[in-house]
This record gives structure tokens, C-alpha cells and sequence, in this order.
């Protein structure tokens, strides 16, 4: 009882992080303040039922999946493949179009960190160069599916009134978390709101996606500060007036469509939900092998 | 992972700092974080090491030269005299970015769309941009380009 009551006096700053019904039932708490919990060694509130596995680091991996890995020649080290997920027919360049894409703001709103990436500018707004957007998407694709694929934690940031609900559906669809209100400053670096040395502290995304890297205001959100305070990597749509420079993937695109942010939306579900069902699939004929030599 | 010396977030990038403080053994090889592995084996195109925005001057204007390129196309000049001086349509807006996004399967509404098509079709090395021009306006003298 006194764990909870520490946990709840946090409920000022933590905010709401939306998350799939189907996994990690424990973690439903209240209607709107939902805390996610590491543990190093156990779960806060211990759950026979839920499977779930609490992976921060390379180190808690299961040792059998490993083990039967490493046995199994057939089976390749994904990281070694250059397309393991099949990322790259996700998309082409003129679905990029049709989703009008390619809209930058216009010049007057330009950052000149951002100029690399701009084809032209029509009449005033900026064009995006497609060619170097689809290279940038690619390798963001990709490196999403191989987070999704080491069960990462992956948080998608948006803080948009538009755009906030689609984003919160596409992480319940994913299966993954998503923070689309107001970002309390310090969420992820105030240690004495996120205790991380109490045993069964707070766990923090291994990887955070920006669908915008603004904030209503047109600020900069503070969340990207944050992550690169504390080692997270990050994935970020980068619209013609923000600086890039510290995001880990930007993917230089317009934000501020409806239709383009749908787009990157279906596109990042798609992803993630390519890394977990490869992950599946070699969880459950590694189980199959796994069951075929105890037997014998 | 509050470990010393990775908050510095303009210090070099992510990746940087905790391979360095993995080289020093810092951190152990084995709670190194769950990127980093793919991050070595895909590795972004630029790293991504923190730049500041460019100062601005003293009316809080950017002090960067715009070279960015100019898209403009051959058609910009019959668009631009047929939208002036022949187009019936109000001429408050004049920057036709839509000009970049003109789906074929639509059906046209706009005159100067059909008009510049037209031209195009009756291009040809010969005869000077004026003379094309005017061949296309007599084309449609007959026609009611605002159906």
C-alpha cells in the first residue's frame, strides 16, 4: 500500500500514456494516469497471468530464445540482413506525393538546418526533395522494426489537437504507448518525481516517435531535449521550420497534413507491427525446437 | 540509467557518449541500451550531433542567404499572362501552389489549367511563345473555358 500511495502522489506530473487493451493488463490503474514500471527484478505488482517481460537492457533477455538462436544455423542475426522486415515496399515516392508530403512551410518560417533536405521553393513554399525523404524514411522503417522486433518500449509523441487522437489510436493498434497532451517538463530527467534507484521505479521508452517536433505553441517540444539527456533514441518527422540536428532518424516531411500525418501513422503501425510479428514467429518455432529436443 | 556524463545533450550524440563510456567501462557491455546494437548496424545518414539555430540580426530577421532554388517552370509565363489578362477569376491569391499537385483524372475547373494544357499541345519550336499563345487564345474565343 505504501509503494502505491508514493507511486499516486506523481499524479500531478505523470501524464496520460495510452496503451493497447490486449497486452500488460496490470497496468490499467486509473481512467487517465496510467505509470508504466521497470523492474530489474520482478514487477511492481507481481502478475502470474500477463507475460510480460520488463526488457530495459540486452542483458534481461531470456537466455533459452538466445541459446536456441545462436543453435540454429538456419536462423540469421537480423541486424546482418539489410531488409530484414521488407521495410522498403512499405512505401514509394508517389504515395509520399499523394499525401502531399512534400509541403514544407513557407519561407519566411524556414530553418536553415533544414536546407539540405529541400528540393525548391514554389512561390514560397518549400518542396521537400522526395528522393532524400524516402532514404531518410527508410532507414527510420527500418530501425522502428528492429526496436519492435527486441520488444522495445515505443512511445509516439504528438502534441497536436488535430492529430492527437490518431496518434493515441495508432499506439493502441501497435500495442505501444503514445503522448499526445501537455508534456510535463522533467518527465523523463526529474528524479525525484521518476525515482529510478527505488527497487520496481520507473521505466523509461527506449525509443521515442515525433510525429511533429513542435508543440501547439510552435515551440520546440521538450520531450526531444529530454530524450537526448537521457539516451533515447529517437525517430522524428521534421517539417521545414524545426532543427533537426539531434533527432537520431528525422525524416524530413510535411506534419502538418492530415493526409501525410495518416500516411506516416499507417506507415509506423506497419512497422512495429512487422518487428513483433517476426519476434513471434521466432519465439514460436524456437518453443517448437525447444519442446522437440526435450522430448528426445 | 543515470550514470555520469550522458546528459550533456550538445555534447556529441547519443550514440557517441555511450560508446564512449562504454570504451572506459562506465557502463557494462551488457546494459548498454537496446538501440545500440542496431544503431551500429544501421546507422543514420548524419549523426546526429546538436547544432544551434542560426543568430538572428537586430530586427530578429534571419541573417542566412536564401539560395534556395526557385522551382519554375515554362508554363509559369503563359499561366501568368492568361491569369491576369483573360481569366475572369479574381486574382486576390496569385501564388498557385496547387499548380504542383494537378491529379489528371479530375476534370478540369480551372481555365488556366485547361488553357495551359492546350498551349502544350500546341507547342512546337517552330513558332515564338507569343504566336502559340494567341494560336491557343483563338482556340478558345470559341469555347467557354469556365464550364
Amino acid at each position: 500500500m505504501k509503494r502505491i500511495s508514493t507511486l499516486c502522489s506523481c499524479s500531478a506530473y505523470a501524464s496520460a500514456f495510452i496503451q493497447s487493451t490486449n497486452s500488460f493488463s496490470l497496468r490499467t490503474l486509473t481512467s487517465h494516469q496510467m505509470f508504466y514500471f521497470k523492474s530489474s527484478m520482478k514487477p511492481l505488482f507481481p502478475s502470474s497471468k500477463t507475460q510480460q517481460s520488463f526488457l530495459r537492457t540486452v542483458q534481461s533477455e531470456p537466455k533459452i530464445q538466445v541459446a536456441t538462436l545462436q543453435k540454429n544455423t538456419e536462423r540469421e542475426n537480423p541486424l546482418l540482413h539489410s531488409d530484414f522486415f521488407g521495410v522498403k515496399s512499405l512505401v514509394t515516392i508517389e504515395d509520399l506525393y499523394k499525401a502531399r508530403v512534400h509541403f514544407g512551410h513557407t519561407k519566411g518560417c524556414r530553418n536553415e538546418l533544414m536546407k539540405p533536405y529541400l528540393f525548391g521553393c514554389r512561390l514560397g513554399t518549400d518542396i521537400f526533395d522526395l528522393d532524400v525523404t524516402l532514404q531518410h524514411l527508410h532507414r527510420a522503417l527500418n530501425f522502428l522494426a528492429h526496436m519492435a522486433f527486441r520488444k522495445a518500449i515505443i512511445l509516439f509523441i504528438m502534441k497536436s489537437h488535430q492529430h492527437g487522437h490518431a496518434v493515441e489510436k495508432l499506439a493502441q493498434e501497435c500495442g505501444e504507448f503514445a503522448h499526445t497532451r501537455a508534456w510535463g517538463h522533467g518527465t523523463f530527467t526529474n528524479n525525484k518525481i521518476n525515482p529510478r534507484e527505488l527497487k520496481g521505479g520507473i521505466k523509461l521508452p527506449d525509443l521515442c516517435v515525433f510525429l511533429s517536433l513542435q508543440d501547439t505553441v510552435q515551440d520546440r517540444h521538450l520531450a526531444i531535449d529530454e530524450c537526448a539527456k537521457v539516451g533515447i533514441a529517437t525517430i522524428g518527422i521534421c517539417d521545414s521550420n524545426v532543427n533537426p540536428s539531434i533527432i537520431t532518424y528525422p525524416v524530413p516531411a510535411n506534419d502538418d497534413s492530415l493526409q501525410s500525418i495518416e500516411l506516416f501513422c499507417s506507415l509506423f503501425k506497419k512497422a512495429v507491427l512487422l518487428g513483433k510479428e517476426k519476434r513471434l514467429e521466432i519465439e514460436n518455432s524456437s518453443q517448437s525446437v525447444k519442446t522437440a529436443d526435450s522430448t528426445e | 540509467m543515470s550514470t555520469v556524463g550522458i546528459r550533456l545533450h550538445r555534447s556529441g550524440s547519443i550514440y557517441s557518449r555511450i560508446r564512449d563510456l562504454l570504451k572506459t567501462d562506465v557502463i557494462e557491455r551488457d546494459n548498454r541500451p537496446l538501440w545500440y546494437d542496431v544503431y551500429e548496424a544501421f546507422p543514420p545518414i548524419r549523426e546526429p550531433v546538436y547544432v544551434p539555430d542560426m543568430k538572428l540580426d537586430e530586427f530578429g530577421l534571419s541573417i542566412a542567404k536564401d539560395d534556395v532554388r526557385p522551382i519554375l517552370y515554362e508554363e509559369d509565363w503563359v499561366r501568368a499572362t492568361y491569369s491576369l489578362h483573360y481569366s475572369k477569376v479574381s486574382h486576390n491569391n496569385l501564388k498557385d501552389v496547387t499548380s504542383m499537385f494537378i491529379d489528371k483524372k479530375y476534370p478540369c475547373v480551372c481555365s488556366t489549367l485547361k488553357f495551359v494544357e492546350q498551349y502544350q499541345e500546341f507547342k512546337n519550336k517552330d513558332s515564338s511563345k507569343e504566336e502559340i499563345f494567341a494560336k491557343t487564345l483563338d482556340y478558345f474565343g470559341k469555347i467557354d473555358l469556365q464550364k
